[in-house]
């Protein structure tokens, strides 16, 4: 057998239980099915573990077992790809949502979360603006007002309280039964430590559309279309302002043909 | 007709960093406070600072202001047969940029194959054919990098019927083919002696002396008929008789602990890394004379 067969065969079996490269393996002393039960179970063991440790929370509340069988049907169908193991399970809630058997909403929108919170914790670094950059636009700059968002934040739309559970495993309470109902979150990193909040329908609408690119003028223009016209430039005023409190922008653009004074 | 290997002669001798510890979250802060200076270098996990920012990235810049670093990989998967990851090297390249790493080791190993990572270091058959490939491609990765690589010895729990030679000879005739540096982990050298019954003394004297840079020393498990490299247990006895002997064979070289679970308060790695120390000084009685 070359070398790449053999490594192929011995794969194989750490992965799918093959059991042709049995042959190729030493038996002196000990079987060579103990020999090799060492690396397939290694194998498992440790990417059950690399999955829990980025999702400390949904483990804790399925249990060890529940957890494990998630884990090890998730591997059989998404074998880690990456050079790095902290990426294994990135599509871990989408695969949730594919089975029946994790029904329970909440499962796969906790996944969801919990691995926002674990990009937020190592995503790039940027230097978030203070508030008195805000005093340096000028006026008539206003509407084409940009915003760029430190690299962590993320959004979030849960159906169901699995933030509750979240909350609930990190302060020891027990956890509350399943509720439905929409809500909206924010997440992202100040300092070094992730961060979420929940958001208002309309800071929601707001958030979403500076995330896209759009200027202040047309984040304006969103908020009007659910609210009095007359209060929508204060209400996007408050918006930026506790973005900027929370460390989510780090840069304010403005359109530079705008700049120019107009007659 | 063949071209010149290259020799990466500007790095062909390192320092000799002394007593150092495997970088771990768990003593980012005993490291940059109450124990400041505590060890003489630091040996830093490569995947797991390959990331785009936040908390791993801040404790490396501010720890690196204090201590030289090697990088370990786990992802270079040297004897593989898919092609070398480009990406994955560039974004090595420029963290060892980055960090000024003293060096950049990783192990003598394959880590999956068709796309796939397995996660693990899994053994190379010792034959030729192997020899050949593995050469050629630390050659590939030394002149991508612009600098000699380590490799390790990893410990295992088989081997191949097809293997024709033994590992020690592999790994001597290794460096010399790809003109590499390598890594000695004594607790890897008693591991898969006991796993495969060899004396790890032979290994030992099977091992060039001007090629060993660094040596590992670790902590493992029992497991029914094996034992495992599980990095959770204090250094056993046998293994630091073992790095007496290495010490003896190939000087104290730049030494440390690895610990990657059941990870204790940093004062026990410290007082493991004293007896280190106190090995290498006894065993080199003309260092200690000077």
């Amino acid at each position: 057998m070359n070398q790449q067969a053999l490594q192929r065969a011995l794969q194989a079996h750490i992965v799918n239980g093959d059991a042709v490269i049995a042959d190729c393996i030493d038996n002196d002393g000990v079987p060579a099915e103990t020999r090799l039960k060492i690396y397939s179970d290694a194998y498992r063991l440790r990417l059950i573990d690399a999955l829990q440790a980025n999702y400390p929370v949904l483990a804790k509340w399925m249990g060890e077992e529940a957890f494990s069988r998630l884990a090890q049907l998730y591997l059989s169908v998404h074998p880690s790809q990456h050079y790095s193991i902290r990426w294994f399970g990135h599509r871990l809630a989408e695969f949730m949502r594919e089975y029946p058997e994790y029904g329970d909403r909440r499962l796969a929108e906790l996944a969801a979360f919990e691995w926002s919170i674990a990009t937020a914790f190592d995503a790039a670094d940027a230097m978030p603006i203070e508030i008195v950059s805000l005093a340096k636009v000028a006026p008539e700059s206003w509407p084409t007002l940009r915003f760029a968002f430190h690299p962590s934040v993320q959004r979030q739309s849960l159906t169901t309280n699995a933030v509750a559970v979240i909350k609930a495993v990190d302060d020891g309470i027990d956890i509350p039964g399943i509720t439905t109902g929409d809500s909206q979150w924010l997440i992202w990193r100040q300092q070094l430590t992730p961060q979420y909040r929940s958001l208002g329908a309309l800071e929601a609408a707001a958030v979403d559309v500076a995330l896209r690119g759009e200027n202040f003028g047309v984040l304006c223009e969103t908020l009007a279309e659910h609210m009095d016209a007359d209060s929508v430039p204060l209400t996007a005023a408050g918006f930026l302002k506790q973005w900027i409190v929370d460390e989510c922008i780090v840069a304010l653009h403005v359109d530079s043909s705008m700049d120019e004074p107009t007659d | 007709m063949q071209s010149e290997p290259t020799t990466h002669t500007s790095l062909l001798l390192q320092p000799n960093l002394g007593f150092g510890l495997g970088l771990r979250p768990d003593h980012y802060e005993a490291l940059l406070n109450e124990h400041l200076h505590s060890v003489s270098w630091l040996e830093v996990l490569t995947e797991n600072y390959l990331v785009p920012g936040g908390k791993p990235l801040h404790y490396l810049g501010r720890l690196r202001e204090h201590y030289p670093m090697a990088m370990h990989g786990v992802s270079l998967s040297i004897a593989g047969n898919e092609r070398l990851n480009l990406d994955y090297l560039r974004e090595v390249r420029t963290l060892a940029d980055q960090l000024e790493a003293n060096w950049i080791s990783d192990h003598l190993c394959w880590t999956g194959v068709d796309g796939l990572n397995l996660h693990d270091l899994l053994p190379v058959p010792f034959t030729a054919e192997a020899l050949r490939h593995i050469a050629k491609r630390i050659g590939e990765v030394q002149d991508f990098l612009g600098r000699r690589i380590l490799i390790e010895n990893v410990s295992s729990y088989l081997t191949y019927k097809e293997s024709e030679m033994s590992e020690w000879e592999f790994l001597s005739a290794l460096a010399q083919e790809a003109d590499c540096s390598l890594l000695l982990d004594i607790n890897n050298v008693y591991v898969s002696s006991v796993n495969h019954g060899f004396d790890p003394q032979v290994f030992l004297n099977g091992i060039s002396q001007e090629r060993v840079q660094q040596f590992h020393l670790a902590g493992h498990s029992k497991v029914g008929s094996h034992l495992i490299d599980t990095h959770d247990m204090p250094v056993v006895p046998e293994v630091w008789q073992l790095y007496r002997a290495a010490v003896q064979r190939f000087g104290s070289g730049s030494t440390m602990i690895e610990r990657d679970a059941n990870i204790p308060a940093l004062p026990e790695l410290l007082a493991e890394l004293d007896h280190a120390r106190e090995i290498a000084d006894d065993t080199r009685p003309q260092s200690v004379a000077a």
